[in-house]
């Protein structure tokens, strides 16, 4: 049994019986942070907040790569009288010795309002360090997201993305990788009290982005949105949400790949992200999220390829038992005159687009080869079918199909639908 | 005395006319509660071995507990007990509405019925007053025309149980209906009032049994509604019923899909949510009860305009289990089963076990009438269900159960999906393998609530018990210990009689129980009084012939499932079934309870009967 609190067999069962659909409608929240959105953004979030700290101590987290961005954000809020530190040392997919000593230096600054400014990494960076910061006495590893943390007695969490994919700025996840695992794994600490007190949606932040990385972090963005609208914990709220991150990354992600200073093209796609955070967040992800969280370890692909390569096949999974892709078909404007070819039009509308961007479609297309997949095809699986995430599919999925998916992504296998 | 009781069961004597009444003693009534522990207790000496369930001779009991008509939330229910035609055991099954009540203000506790009249009769309580009507006009009507129409005769304020024509034809899995289509579906006791020519109890009155404590009972109510409305699972039942388990269900592969061979399958286009999206659909409510779990769906449909509650086993039953998706065919079948007085779980099996047969060549379109049979045809399905209440052509064989058709058609009786032969209910046991010891050792054959175990792996605690969550396909020492606990305590629920729906604690069930009857006990006393009346049920089955070997699952249940929830998991059945036997005290070669523990339990009769 795995030590990780939503890991545990037990716990998961619970979360299993209450994240269908029905009990969505039983009882559903949606939280988000106040939420800045502009090119004027970071000032108009600096002005909005600075009057709401009493030690007025402003911790900023970010990355040694990105800290010229951090100081952007300083230079706003050192002109309000706001002292502050930034702590550069946030390491990509952050490990489980990661935290403490951020907190620490949160705890020596005596920080009151905590900013992140960077990707995932630093974004959940911030928050587990919050959460020791204000709680030493928790092990992060043990959450319960039923139960109450007690955040927001000593700061609140600002997050400020440098990129347009992980929603993190707006969600209450957390990724973490732990390296005690062979190979290491990842493991999500979820809790309402994570999602971030503001956001800051400035695209001052994203124009230099590299191609690439403006590509996989998009890829992740769309698999948020196409994974929660399909999975039946999503409801009203997150659905369409979910729909206009869709229709904004399909019409501007091949802009903003032909002209990366697109500021317009870059505030839509920034959007998209947070759009597609808010949802997943509220609404569930399923099986691109526990398939890539596996495939992005075991493999070292980048996070949004990972997830991202699983969408034509995890909406063609989920039709057996669901026709909530008929929704999605309908909302994305597709000919639904027969509905017997929608899945195909569906599936084939994204298969279509990724060829469009550049994104790879199959595991081959991520370098991965035959020998190599078979070889990892038993942790991958045993990591995927453990992913929390595994629990919001709405098709049921033993470990048998797990490797049954990773191989049909390896061979590009979509039936009647692919090419 | 004891309160909560009148002290009084009704006899009658259909054969004769005769009327009269059965005392209750302090000492019966305190060892046994009331609901299916009295019932086992007042039975054991009639029913023998000999005795076939369809015979003037046979005894059936209408049974209520110290709790109907008190005002206990969630207790308007009554039981229906005797030998089951399907199975040749023990028979029980409960049904709630506002019948049980009724049945309680006549002035007496039960009604028990032995004989056969000589035409068709229903039997008119009012208040104490008895009489025993013709019935001729009503034989041949769906269970809805016979309410209304002794509803019409008598008065609109009384409530009525009664038979379809499956019970009036002695299909082996007939139901008996009441409150429209309120159940007492499991174990043929509508083929058994057929059999005696009683087509319904009409009942009404105004005689409340005295209360112990009455203040007490007030102050607990209050409690009690409180623990109801804090509890998620109150609001999920007043929302959707127990439809809005199913898509829940096929995550953990609990939900059985083309007879028991798959768990996969369109549940979102069936599932609670679809329901309400599709129809409009209003509460209702037991006599009492702030749940609502009952539901009105306005239909619309065949001619149709209001059906009754889709609960979950009949929409799993007679849907994903018959390969249907088609929420319409769903509610039609359920309203045909209702009307005619059919139990919708063994309905649903031995129709979806002729499909398995269909499918794997046994029944052909000859041996059918006619009829092809593949997975999913609704009209199929619809025209099968008709035969068997008919008992035309095939549906002579499927009127029998899924044991009978087995035998009848030379199949191997493994794949005959029933226990002791009651159709095995639509809680998968490779998803939760405790559900596994629940179908071999209930008292009544394959029975889903007998404990309702699965819903502990499912995140239910009984603190008072020790009783939590662990993993659903863990088979641990501990784990059969906390099953036994929770199958004295749903003993308990059914002697009361009480709703297991009911989120009430455990502590605020056993103070309502000393208020109510003035008897003072104490939780384990609850254990205790659990531990009897499972025995000595499990005497009777002993007298009745069940055999340490019937204690098994077919095998078509125990075959690896290929894909989903539950995929690879086959309960060891053998090795629950051990430690079973040793917490329980029963002798594991021939399943007989152990003469010391009888004796400990006071069943010092059955002792010495089962050992002599």
């Amino acid at each position: 049994m795995t030590y990780w609190h939503l890991y545990n067999p037990i716990v998961r069962q619970a979360i299993q019986s209450m994240c269908s659909s029905e009990g969505k409608r039983v009882i559903s929240t949606f939280i988000a942070p106040r939420i800045f959105i502009g090119y004027a953004a970071t000032q108009a979030f600096a002005l909005s907040v600075a009057s709401l700290f009493k030690r007025r101590r402003a911790f900023i987290v970010t990355d040694p790569h990105i800290k010229v961005l951090a100081f952007s954000v300083e230079k706003i809020l050192k002109s309000l009288d706001i002292a502050t530190k930034v702590w550069d040392k946030v390491v990509p997919e952050p490990p489980t010795s990661s935290f403490k000593p951020c907190a620490e230096a949160m705890e020596e600054f005596g920080t009151d309002l905590i900013v992140a400014v960077g990707g995932g990494s630093v974004i959940d960076t911030a928050k587990v360090a919050w959460v020791l910061y204000e709680r030493p006495d928790v092990d992060f590893r043990l959450i319960d997201p039923l139960k109450p943390l007690g955040l927001r007695r000593k700061a609140l969490l600002a997050a400020i993305p440098t990129t347009s994919g992980t929603g993190s700025e707006v969600t209450s996840v957390a990724v973490i990788t732990d390296e005690s695992f062979k190979p290491p794994r990842k493991f999500a600490v979820i809790h309402p009290e994570l999602v971030p007190d503001f956001a800051v949606i400035d695209p001052r932040f994203v124009v230099g982005m590299p191609k690439k990385l403006t590509l996989c972090t998009a890829l992740d963005a769309l698999a948020h949105a196409v994974d929660c609208y399909l999975t039946h914990a999503s409801f009203e709220l997150t659905e369409a949400l979910a729909v206009k991150a869709i229709k904004i990354i399909l019409r501007w992600l091949p802009r903003v790949l032909k002209r990366p200073d697109d500021v317009e093209a870059r505030l839509r796609m920034h959007l998209a992200a947070t759009l597609a955070g808010l949802a997943f967040s509220n609404g569930g992800i399923g099986l691109t999220h526990s398939l890539g969280h596996a495939l992005g370890k075991v493999f070292g692909i980048h996070h949004g390829y990972a997830v991202g390569v699983f969408i034509p096949y995890i909406i063609k999974f989920y039709s057996e038992v669901s026709d909530k892709y008929l929704e999605l078909a309908e909302e994305l404007g597709l000919d639904m005159h027969d509905y017997s070819s929608a899945l195909g039009h569906l599936i084939g509308t994204f298969t279509t687009f990724f060829k469009e961007v550049g994104a790879p479609l199959t595991l081959k297309e991520l370098g991965i080869s035959e020998e190599a997949l078979k070889s990892k095809l038993d942790v991958l699986a045993e990591y995927a079918f453990e992913d929390p995430c595994t629990l919001f599919s709405p098709r049921p999925i033993s470990t048998e199909e797990i490797k049954q998916l990773f191989l049909d992504a390896m061979y590009g296998r979509l039936g009647d639908w692919g090419d | 005395m004891i309160r909560g009781f009148h002290g009084k069961v009704l006899k009658i004597n259909l054969s004769t006319g005769s009327v009269g009444t059965i005392e209750l003693s302090d000492d019966v009534l305190k060892a046994f509660v009331g609901g299916t522990g009295l019932a086992a207790a007042l039975l054991y000496d009639h029913l023998t071995k000999d005795l076939d369930p369809l015979s003037p001779d046979a005894p059936l009991l209408f049974i209520t507990g110290p709790f109907t008509a008190s005002k206990v939330p969630s207790s308007s229910r009554y039981a229906i007990t005797g030998k089951s035609p399907l199975t040749g055991i023990w028979g029980e099954s409960t049904s709630g509405g506002h019948f049980p009540v009724a049945l309680k203000l006549t002035g007496f506790d039960g009604i028990l019925i032995t004989g056969r009249s000589p035409k068709p009769v229903y039997i008119w309580i009012n208040d104490g007053e008895v009489k025993i009507k013709d019935a001729s006009d009503l034989w041949g009507l769906t269970t809805y025309e016979t309410q209304a129409a002794i509803k019409e005769e008598l008065s609109k304020d009384v409530k009525v149980a009664c038979i379809g024509p499956a019970g009036e034809n002695l299909v082996k899995y007939a139901s008996v209906i009441n409150d429209e289509g309120r159940a007492a579906g499991r174990c043929g006791f509508g083929a058994v009032m057929g059999a005696k020519n009683l087509k319904a109890i009409a009942v009404s009155g105004s005689k409340e049994p005295l209360i112990a404590d009455l203040g007490k009972v007030t102050e607990l109510v209050s409690r009690a509604l409180k623990e109801i409305e804090s509890s998620p699972f109150t609001h999920s039942l007043r929302t959707y019923g127990t439809a809005g388990y199913i898509a829940t269900g096929m995550s953990f592969g609990d939900v059985p899909a083309k007879y028991f061979q798959d768990s996969i399958f369109p549940a979102y286009k069936i599932s609670g949510l679809a329901l309400r999206e599709r129809y409009y659909i209003r509460p209702l409510a037991c006599a009492g009860c702030p749940i609502a779990c009952g539901k009105i769906i306005y239909f619309n449909k065949y001619g149709i305009e209001k059906v009754d509650t889709l609960e979950y086993e009949s929409q799993a039953a007679l849907g994903p289990l018959c390969g249907i998706d088609d929420l319409d065919t769903i509610l039609y079948l359920n309203y045909l089963c209702n009307a005619y007085g059919l139990d919708t779980i063994s309905t649903g099996v031995t129709i979806a076990f002729a499909m398995y047969l269909y499918e794997r060549g046994v029944l052909t379109k000859e041996k059918l009438g006619g009829l092809t049979l593949r997975w999913g045809d609704g009209g199929a399905v619809v025209e099968l269900l008709h035969r068997i209440i008919r008992r035309e052509g095939i549906g002579a064989i499927l009127a029998e159960g899924t044991r009978v058709v087995a035998k009848k058609l030379c199949v191997n009786p493994e794949e005959a999906a029933n226990v002791k032969g009651l159709e095995i209910p639509m809680h998968d046991p490779r998803a939760f393998t405790l559900q596994a010891l629940t179908y071999a050792t209930s008292s009544r054959g394959a029975c889903h609530l007998r404990p309702d175990y699965y819903f502990v792996d499912q995140g239910l605690e009984i603190p008072e018990l020790s009783i939590k969550p662990s993993h659903r396909f863990a088979l641990t020492p501990e784990k059969v210990e906390a099953f036994v606990k929770l199958q004295n305590i749903r003993e308990v629920y059914d002697s009361l009689i009480l709703c297991k729906f009911s989120p009430i604690s455990l502590t605020t069930v056993v103070a309502f129980y000393t208020a109510v009857t003035g008897i003072k006990v104490e939780l384990k006393d609850f254990n205790t009084l659990g531990k009897r009346i499972y025995m000595i049920k499990r005497c009777i089955n002993v007298r009745l012939g069940m055999r340490r070997e019937d204690e098994k699952l077919p095998k078509i249940v125990l075959k690896p499932l290929p894909r989903g929830g539950a995929a690879g998991n086959v309960p060891n059945i053998e090795k629950l079934l051990k430690q079973f036997y040793n917490i329980r005290g029963i002798d594991p070669e021939t399943g007989k309870p152990l003469k010391e523990k009888l004796k400990e339990l006071g069943l010092m009769k059955q002792a010495n009967d089962l050992w002599k």
